[in-house]
């Protein structure tokens, strides 16, 4: 029981997927075919990042973290968030544990929002595709739009969150 | 080109389905908070690159 509410999004899904099949068969097979891409991509991304991160943690001392990133890197900071973000490959969700070893690190929070907004949106493989696909315009103007929009999301979060749950989050991070 | 546009920055910024490893790391709070405000902006995106690149 306990281990089918712990899967129970997992199971919902199924069931949505073998209902789809009855229904439309095509539609049916491109789910299943998007499925797997996605677990092919999670297997061949994850443990990468992991190793990264193992050698990121080791290599790199907090003191200097904090002094590229910390709470007084200022706009140095904010560049190197940035960088960090779109020089990564892989999808969103391989992006939070980078972010907990950063926070580990001593990284200023606004920096950790901006690293997880870029890592979502300014990635370079994906902006050089956007450039040959969607045109110079398109991947410009989404450019242009999305580097201060990143960035005042940062800081309205870093603004909304209280230090009680900024607290608890680096904690929840160290403990990790 | 708008409906591109918003899909995009919607499926690069807004996580569904990855929530609750997002939870896990960042707290129920965060998570929402930063998937809505992502939300909009992914139309205020989608919006201006329809301008841009549609024309007015």
């Amino acid at each position: 029981m306990k281990l089918m509410k712990r899967y129970k999004f997992f199971l919902v899904t199924v069931m949505l997927m073998a209902i789809m099949y009855l229904i439309n068969l095509d539609l049916g097979r491109k789910a299943v075919g998007v499925s797997f891409y996605s677990i092919k991509e999670m297997a061949l991304i994850i443990p990468p990042v992991f190793i990264l991160l193992g050698l990121l943690d080791i290599w790199v001392p907090r003191e200097t973290m904090i002094k590229y990133m910390g709470e007084e890197s200022g706009l140095k900071g904010i560049l190197l968030a940035f960088f960090l973000g779109s020089a990564a490959a892989g999808p969103l969700y391989a992006a939070f544990p980078v972010a907990a070893v950063l926070m580990k690190k001593g990284v200023r929070f606004c920096n950790i929002m901006i690293f997880i907004g870029a890592w979502s949106t300014t990635k370079i493989p994906m902006l050089l595709f956007e450039f040959s696909a969607l045109g110079v315009k398109f991947a410009l103007t989404r450019l242009l739009v999305n580097i201060p929009g990143i960035v005042l999301i940062a800081y309205i979060l870093t603004f909304i969150i209280n230090e009680e749950d900024k607290v608890e989050i680096y904690s929840k991070a160290e403990s990790l | 080109m708008q409906i591109a546009a918003f899909i995009s920055s919607l499926m690069m910024m807004v996580g569904v389905v990855t929530a609750p490893v997002e939870i896990k790391y960042f707290g129920k709070r965060l998570t929402i908070i930063r998937n809505f405000m992502a939300f909009i902006f992914s139309l205020i995106v989608a919006l201006i690159i329809g301008k841009v690149v549609v024309g007015l």
